[in-house]
């Protein structure tokens, strides 16, 4: 996603080694998606439905 | 002692041979050691991601690494969004940033090689519905993954 928009930044954070930041997102489950610290979700998601959470988190952050 | 076996060696020079298409710089953000030798920042695996990317980055001449240091080069990782070390910034064709936090180990190796790849292209498999919308997105996104080696 972060390779097709300049709206977006991918950050990957292999939590095992940072306990912190997993406590800090509530991680139970890997993978863990976090999107404008807002939105999240963990597992897979289709395309289309990851998109959508994507869209929200977005909008979140111009319009809290 | 090397990370990457003959073998692995020889595969991952074959897939970055087949999938680069524009160069890549890796900025991998680490820390450095006093005249004594101590680390300024702990940091269990920085060392280890270092040489794991030396080795990576040796294997394709499209793809070039910088070491960068978090408290020495602060103001370049303020700008790039690093917070943790090792954070590597992967720099090609792509429009967004990309940031990859702690060590590539197990199948997030293959994950690191594979977005190589699609920042070296500048391109994804998504879908032209998905890039679309993610070019019209209303403001900008941080996404985060969190993963856990396997």
């Amino acid at each position: 996603m972060a390779v097709e928009s300049d709206r977006v930044t991918a950050e990957v954070i292999e939590v095992a080694e940072f306990p912190l930041v997993a406590r800090r997102y509530q991680v139970y489950g890997v993978p863990k998606v976090v999107i404008n610290d807002r939105v999240s979700f963990e597992g897979a998601l289709p395309e289309p439905s990851f998109v959508e959470r994507v869209v929200e988190g977005a909008a979140g952050r111009t319009n809290p | 002692m090397a990370l990457l076996g003959q073998r692995e060696r020889m595969q991952v020079r074959d897939h970055l041979a087949k999938r680069l298409e524009g160069s890549v710089t890796v900025r991998l953000f680490t820390q450095s050691t006093s005249p004594l030798g101590a680390p300024t920042v702990p940091c269990e695996t920085c060392r280890e991601t270092e040489q794991l990317l030396r080795e990576l980055t040796e294997l394709s001449d499209r793809l070039r690494l910088e070491v960068r240091d978090l408290v020495a080069d602060a103001d370049e990782a303020r700008r790039l969004g690093v917070e943790h070390i090792p954070t590597m910034v992967l720099e090609g064709r792509n429009a967004g940033m990309l940031r990859y936090v702690g060590v590539p180990a197990g199948y997030e190796f293959a994950v690191l090689l594979e977005a190589l790849g699609d920042v070296s292209r500048g391109s994804t498999a998504l879908s032209a519905v998905t890039r679309e919308r993610l070019r019209s997105l209303p403001g900008p996104v941080e996404v985060k993954v969190l993963v856990t080696p396997t």
